[in-house]
């Protein structure tokens, strides 16, 4: 029995899985498996893992990477402030912030990264420009076309055209004249606003409680005449205000649009992040 | 030593087993549907005077009709609830003429789809907050979006 217990601890010692398999070297070549595998969210923890007994600037890089890759920008701006200025991908990183920040609507610390970025002489100065005048276009500031376009080539140059035009015309409309031609035709402010089955309705409530109490006065029934006449002044003066409230909807859809149009176009275009491959 | 190593297996596997004192069998199944807008709020706390007489109203409704009608109402918050939602928020006036609208809307059975995003509860999502005709109270929401 003795001699199958010292065996069996014999084994066990020969079997038992390595310190080795743990040492920085190994977690690094793991996340590098995983990100390779597009499992960037396994990746990241290995490389943060790796991180807390080492520092690499490509391991820095490529755990930023990793959770842009996820769209987790809040992640991107908390690892990137690890990343020192002798580092290769020091650039790249700033870059990486600017474009969490840009995803994030933070326009202010926007301003200072970009600043920081054109200070340095970044190899991605031109990159993070294009980057700036959309933000231009984003914001309540007005700036002249050519400003706007100038970092683009030719290629995108209408396209941001087309942007800044629609920035400087948006196609509202006035929640004042609405309510004006709903006052005079009811509905049709209405279908001024862009929803004209919520017009056409509104005109046929309006004219049917209309048309009630004018045949109910006529018919010498006044209680009847005063309530249809009622309901109809009610749906009258509400469709006015409906009206207004509507083209005030519409303006902000315009802007919604609009600044949903720019996220699709930069998601396109990568929000003109170089392309890296360190699986090849 | 033997006997000594049994004993050592035995206590791991029983506490270790799969426990199984739930008995197995069939149930009842309840085809009944669950009405969520049957939980509202019926009290009157914490209103003023307008609030108080819409909120009666609208109590007055739910009971007489709106419980027994069952779940019509196309949109979320419903037109009872929009109406008290606007007394709350705003004056008598307006939240009447901001009902009237609803009300108008509610009528419309065409192109809802494209003019509202859909809550998670099947209704279209039209909250007092895009009517009160006030700077940045308008939270356009795209109507392919879904409100959680």
């Amino acid at each position: 029995m003795k001699i199958i217990s010292i065996l069996f601890f014999c084994y066990s010692l020969s079997f038992a899985q390595s310190q080795l398999f743990n040492s920085p070297q190994e977690v690094k070549k793991f996340a590098d498996y995983l990100y390779c595998e597009f499992d960037y969210l396994r990746a990241a923890e290995e490389y943060q893992k790796f991180l807390r007994t080492d520092k690499n600037d490509t391991v820095i890089f490529k755990s930023v990477l990793s959770y842009y890759m996820m769209d987790r920008f809040s992640d991107v701006l908390n690892f990137s402030v690890s990343s020192s200025r002798n580092f290769v991908f020091y650039d790249d990183t700033q870059f990486l912030k600017l474009i969490s920040l840009f995803r994030l609507n933070m326009f202010n610390e926007f301003d200072t990264t970009a600043a920081l970025i054109k200070m340095i002489g970044s190899k991605l100065e031109t990159n993070s420009e294009k980057l700036i005048r959309f933000t231009f276009l984003m914001r309540d500031s007005i700036s002249s076309k050519g400003f706007i376009v100038s970092p683009f080539d030719e290629t995108e140059k209408t396209t941001i055209e087309k942007f800044y035009d629609r920035k400087q015309n948006p196609h509202y409309k006035s929640p004042l004249l609405a309510a004006v031609f709903s006052s005079i035709i009811p509905g049709s402010g209405k279908v001024y606003a862009d929803k004209l089955g919520d017009g056409i309705f509104a005109f046929l409530t309006t004219g049917v409680f209309t048309f009630l109490a004018y045949d109910n006065f006529k018919a010498d029934h006044k209680f009847r005449g005063w309530l249809f006449g009622g309901l109809a002044g009610l749906f009258y003066a509400g469709n006015i205000y409906g009206s207004a409230a509507a083209a005030q909807i519409f303006n902000a859809g315009v802007q919604f649009n609009f600044q949903n149009d720019i996220q699709i176009y930069l998601t396109k275009k990568k929000h003109y992040l170089p392309e890296y491959d360190f699986c090849n | 030593m033997v006997k000594l190593f049994f004993l050592l297996l035995f206590f791991p596997v029983v506490l270790l087993a799969q426990t199984d004192w739930q008995k197995w069998e069939k149930k009842d199944v309840s085809y009944q549907r669950i009405a969520p807008f049957l939980e509202r709020d019926y009290s009157l706390s914490g209103e003023d005077v307008f609030g108080s007489v819409t909120k009666l109203f609208i109590n007055t409704y739910w009971v007489l009709f709106s419980n027994l009608d069952g779940d019509n109402c196309p949109f979320n918050p419903t037109c009872s609830s929009f109406l008290h939602q606007a007394a709350k928020r705003t004056n008598p006036v307006k939240a009447v003429l901001m009902f009237t609208d609803r009300f108008t809307r509610d009528m419309n059975p065409f192109n809802r789809g494209s003019n509202y995003p859909v809550h998670i509860a099947g209704k279209f999502y039209d909250p007092v907050e895009l009517y009160l005709l006030e700077e940045n109270s308008v939270h356009y929401l795209s109507p392919s979006h879904m409100v959680q």
